[in-house]
């Protein structure tokens, strides 16, 4: 029988070194040394965790987080910034803020509203991005992808008007490929899918489609292929 | 170089699935990493793949898809075609069979250097047997000349193995799943496995 999982909580200041819990929660600064197991982790404040991280439900985060292992959950919800080091799996993730990875970011459901740095491939069933912040990501692969330049009102256009200069909100990547594909303010060397609609804002060397193609006159596509 | 390589957009073609679908399949690691191949080409950046051994398993995943969930059928491909082989001291110092086993199979069957995955397989089992005192050498030739001439014919499928033994007199049959057998109450079933079972226990033994 498994031995009974305890709950981990750091409230203040402190650093521990792994293991198996029940919930985690940080409140202010924690760190985590070593491979953690748990069913929910909530981190409000500024977490750090070295090794690899498998969560059974839940990972919630508000503020600030460094994960330098790899990732498995199924949940994984962010408001703030994160950088992942490892591989990153997840069922269902919806950011509000801005993420760095270094390597592939895999998901059923992917949703952010804010910014994103992907080194590696990001591989998702639904894709939806709202770009408030520079976004990069080498290869995206998908069944349905819908990016959108950023909506009027909500609280993370407060960065802009703090720091204005702040304009070059577009999604830059090397490959999309996807069933569905919908894209604005998107710089891209190839697209390629079954649906492709652009929107405006768009700068795409070429794109190869299997039914139907749309486009906006603002936006600029090199070269267009019907397969 | 070509001729082995495939294009995702080829390959997408050919086997009628779409983007979405091969992006799932990656993530559940019914296509391993290992075979998506990166070059570049006169367009950009394309992906290939290893043309034999894709078109093959995207042809039992959609064969099999309907009947199980994508995750008992990613722990199902990866054993079945596993491609390795070891030699019998590698399979000793392991731990994965033991040196009894291997001795009797040489025994029985001929010097041999290298094992597949299949004879691996037959060897765990018959290991398993002896350790647990079920059978002994004359029974583990009747069990291996079963599995030899009977388990490829299963093609993969899973089934079950059925010793048994009645006044004395030992027997072993092979049966596919789900079904039902039934013995006349004299004799005693000795021992029933399950072989994907088996099948997955020597996949952990050997990563």
């Amino acid at each position: 029988m498994e031995p009974i999982r305890r709950d981990l909580k750091i409230y203040g200041q402190g650093s521990t070194s792994g293991g198996k819990f029940k919930n985690v929660i940080i409140k202010g600064s924690g760190i985590i040394k070593g491979d953690m197991e748990c069913v929910n982790l909530k981190v409000y404040g500024d977490g750090q965790i070295d090794g690899n991280l498998e969560v059974k439900d839940t990972i919630n985060i508000k503020g600030q987080t460094e994960f330098n292992g790899e990732i498995k959950t199924k949940n994984f919800k962010i408001q703030g910034e994160v950088q992942v080091k490892g591989e990153i799996f997840a069922d269902d993730t919806s950011i509000t803020g801005n993420i760095t990875t270094h390597k592939d970011f895999n998901a059923e459901i992917f949703e952010l509203e804010g910014g994103f740095t992907i080194n590696g491939l990001l591989n998702a069933d639904k894709i939806k991005v709202n770009i408030y912040w520079p976004c990069k990501v080498n290869e995206i692969g998908c069944s349905e992808i819908t990016v959108k330049k950023d909506v009027k009102i909500s609280l993370l256009g407060l960065k802009d008007m703090i720091k204005p200069i702040c304009n070059n909100k577009i999604l830059t990547a090397d490959i999309i490929e996807g069933d569905l594909i919908h894209l604005e303010n998107t710089n891209a060397k190839i697209v390629r899918g079954n649906n492709v609609t652009i929107g405006d804002g768009c700068k795409i060397e070429l794109i190869e489609y299997k039914e139907s193609f749309k486009k906006d006159k603002k936006s600029i596509v090199d070269k267009k292929n019907k397969i | 170089m070509k001729s082995d390589l495939i294009s995702k957009k080829d390959l997408l073609e050919l086997t009628e699935i779409s983007y979405g679908q091969l992006y799932r399949w990656k993530r559940k690691n019914l296509i391993p990493e290992e075979w998506f191949i990166r070059k570049s080409t006169f367009t950009g950046q394309e992906t290939f793949f290893p043309k034999e051994r894709i078109l093959e398993r995207i042809g039992k995943i959609k064969n099999m898809k309907g009947d199980i969930s994508l995750d008992d059928l990613a722990n199902m491909l990866s054993p079945n075609l596993m491609k390795l082989l070891m030699n019998s001291e590698k399979l000793v110092d392991r731990n994965i069979v033991s040196k009894t086993v291997i001795d009797f199979y040489i025994q029985e069957k001929g010097k041999t250097d290298e094992f597949d995955f299949e004879k691996i397989l037959y060897l765990h089992i018959l290991d398993k047997l002896f350790k647990l005192g079920k059978i002994n050498f004359e029974e583990a030739i009747i069990i291996l000349n079963l599995l030899e001439e009977n388990y490829p014919k299963y093609n993969g499928k899973n089934c079950q193995l059925i010793f048994i033994r009645k006044l004395g007199i030992s027997s072993s049959c092979l049966v596919s799943e789900p079904s039902e057998i039934h013995f006349e109450s004299n004799t005693n079933i000795i021992e029933s496995l399950n072989i994907s079972k088996q099948i997955e226990e020597l996949k952990i033994k050997i990563a």
